[in-house]
């Protein structure tokens, strides 16, 4: 009676998985039946998605080209400050550049020396101040090290260290 | 045809203002060699003088291998002379050789004692114009160090003190203490050598003078008129270091006498500096 | 009596500190990052001079410009001008040194500098401060249109005050070198 019972139990799990082997089996081969009978269909078609993915990157590009993160542009800022060829010109470059900083009197550090931890600093400055110095001095020394930011997302520190 | 006039125009200018800079360049290029080998200050001398520092005038430390060497020096120490000074070749020879002996080289240090400034300046003095030479010497003094009047030469002042040390000296007689000095009046009465009854180590004070005619406007400073130093170090040496502002590589703070002291040529020397 | 042991502790480390601070032995690597920042202002100074001198600065900008010029100097720093023909030295005030220059008759200023400089060891003051010497040599000429040409060079010695310092920036303190320019030496040079 009881290995009547087992036998029946055995069998009755047995089913359903053989059931899920053979179909599994079954799908894999209809597959493997379609790779080996369309696979220049599929090359081709994988390469004509790659080509209009690569269409539509460099149109995007085109249309709209990746905006510079914030240190860029201040750096941007910098060398037409720096280069530009006259006062008004000049001074229409300091005006735009202001509008990303919290205010003109944002302060501005510039790193003179770095050993071991240790960091030496020129006198603090504002945005104004420096922003007037490049035009003055129409030299564009020093790059951008850190940025921090205010709750609207406008600069109100900005970190600079000389390019030696 | 407008637009290529004013572009033609601006190419024109740009050509010429290049070529103004270009002339003011040329004509600089080649002092520059003359400006590098001129000792520019008096530091310059010092650093030269040990060693300190490289042909190209780039400090030198302790960490490298040229810092204070034999030959470094040796190769800088005879263009620290004022090559037109009368300065003897053999003089100039003993000296070098003795700042840079193997065994016992020597070194100028700038905050020890040994050397001091001579500075000549004109002044008004009760309206006139006067020359008066101040001597002057660096001392430590709180966190670091500073200049200090040590001496004054003033005509004026050397002029005013005669003492008279002649057997024949006017004095106060032994017993005065008994008037109750009565006799200062007669003493200071009529009398322009009131030195003559001070002690017989009195030397006046010029710095001190000086500084009381200045409180009392009686000085007014105009100017410094020249500077230049005497080193009585290293040890047995002395020279007088001056500035020479001429064309030329033989130019800047250079040694202009060199005289070798002992010690008691030393304190003749120095009498002679202060005219004392 | 343990507070008060703790109070002179406290005092004694703040004090020592703060002389650390000041007297801070200034490695060779830091003296060239000072020595160059302090060449920088002298250059500044340099370029703040030939737009003060320049006819075509205009004056609201000339005035700016002698503004931060005079930013550069320690208070009552002065010019000392001496020419080879005299050795009277005449001493300007660095404001009155810069209106001068802005009132000089020339159409055209030229100043070059020779690319010689000299930077001095820096040697303590009695407080503490740091003070050094940077020579360096002009070349300056001034040209007028009805022809008149004035040319001379000029050995420059500039004082310079280093000192550290700090301050609070947003809650927090940072230390920065304070370097100023002081009294100037101009003496007419022969090349």
């Amino acid at each position: 009676m009881i290995n009547r019972i087992k036998n029946s139990l055995t069998w009755n799990r047995l089913i359903p998985i053989m059931i899920i082997c053979i179909l599994a089996v079954s799908c894999k081969n209809k597959k493997k039946a379609t790779d080996i009978s369309d696979t220049q269909q599929v090359s081709e078609e994988i390469k004509e998605e790659i080509e209009a993915y690569e269409e539509q990157e460099i149109t995007a590009e085109e249309i709209n080209p990746p905006s510079p993160s914030k240190a860029e542009k201040i750096s941007q800022y910098f060398s037409a400050i720096a280069n530009a060829s006259s006062i008004p010109e000049a001074n229409n470059n300091i005006a735009e550049a202001l509008s990303m900083f919290s205010s003109a009197d944002a302060v501005v550090l510039i790193e003179i020396y770095s050993q071991s931890g240790q960091v030496d600093y020129d006198q603090p400055t504002t945005i104004k101040k420096y922003l007037n110095y490049l035009k003055d001095q129409k030299k564009n020394t020093n790059k951008v090290q850190d940025i921090v930011y205010d709750d609207n997302g406008n600069v109100k520190e900005l970190v600079l260290r000389k390019i030696l | 045809m407008i637009r290529f006039s004013i572009l033609f125009l601006g190419l024109v200018a740009l050509q010429v203002s290049l070529l103004g800079q270009g002339n003011l360049l040329d004509d600089m290029a080649g002092h520059e060699d003359k400006l590098r080998a001129d000792t520019k200050q008096v530091n310059q001398f010092f650093r030269r003088f040990n060693g300190e520092e490289d042909r190209e005038g780039n400090r030198l430390y302790e960490d490298n291998r040229q810092y204070r060497s034999r030959k470094l020096r040796q190769g800088y120490l005879p263009y620290l002379f004022d090559l037109q000074s009368s300065i003897s070749s053999n003089l100039k020879k003993e000296f070098i050789d003795e700042m840079t002996d193997r065994k016992s080289p020597a070194f100028l240090n700038f905050h020890e004692n040994g050397w001091f400034a001579e500075v000549a300046t004109d002044f008004v003095y009760k309206g006139k114009k006067s020359r008066l030479i101040l001597f002057m010497e660096l001392q430590p003094q709180g966190q670091g160090y500073e200049w200090v009047i040590a001496d004054v030469l003033f005509d004026p002042f050397k002029k005013s003190f005669s003492k008279d040390t002649t057997s024949s000296k006017p004095f106060i007689h032994p017993m005065s203490h008994e008037l109750d000095f009565m006799n200062l009046r007669k003493a200071f009465q009529g009398n322009n050598n009131p030195e003559s009854y001070t002690k017989d180590s009195f030397e006046p004070d010029y710095v001190s003078l000086f500084l009381y005619e200045l409180k009392n406007t009686n000085l007014k400073f105009q100017t410094v008129t020249n500077v230049k130093f005497h080193f009585f170090s290293p040890e047995g040496w002395y020279f007088e270091l001056a500035k020479y502002n001429r064309p030329g590589m033989n130019s800047g703070w250079l040694i202009t006498n060199l005289v070798r002291v002992d010690a008691n040529q030393e304190k003749q020397l120095k009498a002679f500096i202060y005219d004392k | 009596m343990k507070l008060n042991k703790l109070y002179t502790f406290i005092m004694l480390a703040v004090i020592g500190f703060a002389a650390q601070a000041q007297s801070d032995n200034i490695s060779p690597k830091r003296k060239q990052a000072i020595d160059s920042l302090a060449l920088e202002k002298v250059k500044d100074l340099s370029k703040y001079i030939s737009l003060i001198g320049d006819k075509k600065t205009p004056y609201s900008e000339a005035t700016r410009v002698m503004d931060r010029a005079e930013e550069l100097f320690a208070p009552d720093s002065e010019m000392g001008v001496s020419s080879l023909t005299s050795e009277e030295i005449n001493y300007y005030k660095v404001r009155d040194y810069f209106n001068r220059l802005m009132a000089l008759n020339y159409d055209k200023v030229t100043i070059k500098w020779y690319d010689i400089h000299y930077i001095s060891d820096l040697e303590q003051q009695p407080d503490g401060k740091f003070v050094g010497v940077i020579t360096i040599y002009q070349r300056f000429e001034g040209k007028s249109e009805d022809g008149l040409s004035y040319k001379d060079t000029t050995k420059k010695d500039i004082t310079i005050y280093v000192e550290k310092k700090q301050t609070q920036i947003a809650g927090r303190t940072i230390e920065f070198w304070d370097v100023l320019l002081g009294d100037i030496r101009v003496a007419e040079t022969t090349i």
